[in-house]
């Protein structure tokens, strides 16, 4: 056998390597699990149960050590209060917010993070200056600072991942229209409100059928992940998707992919501003925006409470909030400090995780399978056009290749969803998803049967010509079976990079498995622990195809086959 | 059976062959002989329809083949001549994925329309007859080249040729082996066949060819009956390749 031109060692990673790999995922998990078990005896008993996730981010801190404040960057000195001994969470009552008892470190900077990308009204950059930072959000910064009297950075941020950047120390604030919830709370620290909002359910101008959230009943309803409207809808067993982007969302209700969009009612109020939208009664079920911090920034919490009592009294906020459209009657309750809202929680359980994990492992499976399907045949198509087919049909197959490898998969799965619909096709997310992924692979596929096909010596075609075979019979008889065998490898390689590209399905809201980790991590806060898994369901996955792929190289590749001669 | 008159074929605007003209009656074989490069190879291709050539004229079998014929034309010949000739390449080009048997019986299963079980009996039979029944179920790279060499020229048998091409048949075969082999090729004559063949084994052409054709830079030096060309060369450059060979 002539050596395989197109056999690439890396599709068989050697056996150690995984081990090693799998050996560091365990002893991760085993770390975050020995410092859970040493924290509550590191404590005194008086204190509240310390947050196990909120080691996640420093798994290399010796578990046994009471924790230590960050240590210092160059231009952000510790923050936690010099005179405070105890590096832990006391609940600061409400009296002292008004005191100052430090001082902040001189030349501090607050940082803060924010997702500005579809962040309006909250925090955006200008559609008339892109350099220019706007929104109620950063006004609000703009405020503290000035009461604080210390300048503010803005550090643009993801927004699934604004509190582990927090404990990393990118920044040194979140303001974000973070809601404080049960998870966060063991996590992080929570300033006082600054803005009570409540939840705008959105229709369609058409609609007559939704009036309230109620009437959603058997309909689709689209909101963001893991947002106070997303709870309300799991807690109510309505059907929801969950998005990414909340302008996608309301692009779907457009074009009648879902039927009401649930939001808080600030970004309704900029998302759903057109003639197509109509609410679906008044905004209701409300809760609170926060700004979140380090735990162990006790000094920060306190200053930044007491400058959101004086811009909530001074009458700053409600000037922000008006210039922004967002003033109602609720917010008078923050200069009143008698504000109430709830903290709401995500239920999350073990089981629930592994099932929600495992039904997207399905999905991912039946995305890859249903893409790579499209990708061989489409992809054995354009192989042939290119070697076979005239010449305008070989240009043609030149573009196709040179347009899907060279511009990225996520864009082209974005153009497709979107421009679909616009010619009238309306088909499922998971379909789309296929169809795009399949497309996308298409293009690699076609290469590598293009050169396996060319890597079949042209004496094969005469031999089989001689013998009176035509074309067609020669191709399906001789050449694909011998194509076959070269391309194989290269194929399983991509097949297995195309079971971890179904990730970028996410961006269309489907529910795969990076999506479902995405979701349940930044719920739940543990990116580790739920990453290990998910990484075990994925490769649950590619290994046994990788062993079967050789399996059946071998296969082909035995000199003795022992089996009848059926041709 | 064959007929070839005034034959040119040109390879990137070089003249390759030079006019040829061969005669071959039915019921005969004709040993093409010659240095490497003389043309031998390529005159078999333009006989038998592998490749097309820029002047003259073949008939081979009851095909004509002619320059002039539009491309299409040319393949619906060359169908009806792929039925009544065979060939067996120098380098086999045996299929690599099938089995001995799988190679001899797939032609006749898929082009010849013929029962599976008489293809098989029919493939069995033959590799008997050459000594390689135990390599039935092995593929080509398990075989020795003695063994590849007697399974590509069953392949071609198999399909039942009235003439036959053979590039260097013998070439991985010992004495005892080519001696059984030719036998085997002298009844295929016997029986009304036409046997073209191109080999540098005077040897193995003495007792099996009726006519010798000499070629050197596409041209035909010397031709004639065996004994004649072999013995009694009258060409000295025929006399200086028979001295080598």
């Amino acid at each position: 056998m002539p050596p395989n031109p197109l056999s690439d060692a890396r599709c068989h990673p050697p056996p150690h390597r995984l081990l090693q790999w799998l050996f560091a995922l365990f002893a991760l998990f085993l770390s975050e699990r020995t410092s859970r078990a040493h924290l509550p005896t590191s404590r005194p008993t008086s204190q509240k149960p310390v947050p196990s996730a909120s080691l996640h981010t420093s798994p290399t801190s010796a578990p046994s050590k009471p924790r230590t404040p960050l240590p210092p960057t160059p231009h952000t000195p510790a923050l936690t209060n010099p005179s405070s001994t105890q590096p832990s969470i006391q609940p600061i009552p409400s009296k002292l917010s008004t005191s100052i008892d430090g001082q902040l470190p001189k030349g501090f900077v607050l940082r803060w993070g924010a997702d500005s990308s579809g962040g309006m009204p909250f925090v955006f950059y200008s559609p008339q200056d892109p350099n220019q930072l706007i929104g109620f959000e950063k006004e609000i910064v703009d405020a503290i600072g000035k009461v604080l009297g210390i300048p503010n950075r803005f550090h643009r941020a993801n927004w699934a991942t604004l509190v582990p950047d927090l404990q990393r120390n990118t920044f040194d604030i979140i303001v974000n229209g973070l809601e404080p919830t049960s998870d966060r709370a063991k996590v992080i620290a929570f300033s006082k409100p600054y803005y009570i909002f409540r939840q705008q359910l959105t229709v369609r101008k058409d609609e007559t059928k939704i009036k309230t959230l109620d009437d959603c009943k058997g309909r689709l309803i689209g909101t963001l992940d893991n947002t106070a409207a997303s709870r309300l809808l799991e807690s109510k067993k309505l059907r929801y998707r969950g998005y990414d982007d909340q302008s996608v969302a309301y692009k779907d209700l457009e074009i009648g992919r879902i039927d009401a969009v649930l939001l808080d009612y600030p970004i309704a109020l900029y998302f759903a501003n057109s003639p197509k939208f109509k609410p679906a009664g008044p905004p209701f079920h409300r809760g609170a925006y926060i700004i979140g911090m380090r735990k162990q920034d006790t000094l920060l919490k306190h200053k930044i409470d007491h400058a959101i009592d004086r811009i909530a009294q001074d009458g700053t906020l409600e000037r922000i909030l008006r210039k922004w459209r967002l003033w109602d009657d609720i917010q008078k309750e923050l200069a009143a400090g008698t504000a109430k809202y709830e903290i709401t929680s995500l239920d999350f359980s073990w089981p629930n995780a592994f099932k929600r994990l495992g039904m997207a492992a399905i999905i991912t499976i039946g995305l890859a399978f249903g893409a790579m399907l499209i990708a061989m045949l489409l992809g054995l198509l354009v192989a042939l056009g290119q070697l076979h087919a005239s010449a305008s049909v070989r240009v043609l197959c030149n573009i196709y290749v040179e347009f899907f490898r060279g511009t990225p998969i996520l864009v082209q799965l974005l153009f497709l969803y979107f421009s679909l619909p616009m010619v009238g096709i309306t088909i499922p997310n998971w379909l789309t998803a296929i169809i795009g992924l399949g497309l996308n692979y298409a293009a690699y596929e076609s290469q590598v049967y293009r050169t396996a096909l060319q890597s079949i010596p042209a004496g094969q075609w005469e031999a089989a010509a001689v013998l009176g075979m035509g074309p067609w019979l020669t191709f399906r008889r001789v050449i694909f079976p011998q194509a076959f065998r070269v391309a194989l490898p290269p194929m399983t390689n991509d097949f297995v990079a195309l079971f971890k590209d179904t990730s970028v399905a996410f961006a269309i809201s489907v529910w795969e498995l990076a999506t479902a980790y995405r979701e349940l991590a930044s719920a739940s806060q543990k990116f580790m622990v739920l990453g290990a898994l998910t990484s075990l369901f994925y490769l649950a996955m590619s290994v046994p195809l990788s062993y079967l792929a050789r399996r059946l190289e071998a296969r082909l590749q035995d000199p003795h086959p022992q089996d009848n001669p059926k041709a | 059976m064959i007929h070839v008159s005034g034959l040119e074929k040109f390879f990137q605007g070089k003249r390759v062959l030079h006019g040829l003209n061969v005669d071959i009656p039915r019921g005969s074989a004709l040993g093409i002989i010659g240095g490497s490069g003389s043309g031998k190879t390529t005159l078999m291709r333009c006989i038998n329809g592998l490749l097309r050539f820029e002047q003259g004229q073949v008939r081979c079998g009851d095909v004509d083949l002619l320059p002039t014929l539009s491309e299409k034309d040319y393949k619906k010949r060359l169908q009806s001549l792929r039925r009544q000739v065979g060939m067996v390449f120098q380098h086999l080009y045996l299929f690599p994925h099938k089995t001995a048997l799988q190679n001899v019986i797939e032609a006749p299963l898929y082009v010849a329309n013929i029962s599976r079980d008489q293809a098989i009996a029919e493939g069995e039979r033959w590799l008997e007859r050459f000594g390689i029944a135990h390599t039935a179920h092995r593929r080509p790279e398990a075989l020795s080249g003695g063994e590849q060499q007697r399974v590509a020229i069953i392949r071609a048998l198999m399909m039942k040729p009235k003439i036959l091409f053979l590039d260097e048949p013998t070439s991985a075969l010992d004495p005892k082996r080519s001696s059984d082999v030719r036998e085997i090729f002298n009844e295929f004559v016997r029986q009304g066949s036409t046997l073209v063949l191109v080999t540098h084994s005077i040897r193995f052409l003495r007792g099996l060819a009726d006519q010798i054709l000499y070629m050197e830079s596409g041209e035909v030096v010397e031709s004639g009956s065996a004994e004649q060309v072999l013995d009694a060369p009258k060409d000295p450059r025929t006399r200086a390749f028979l001295e080598y060979a």
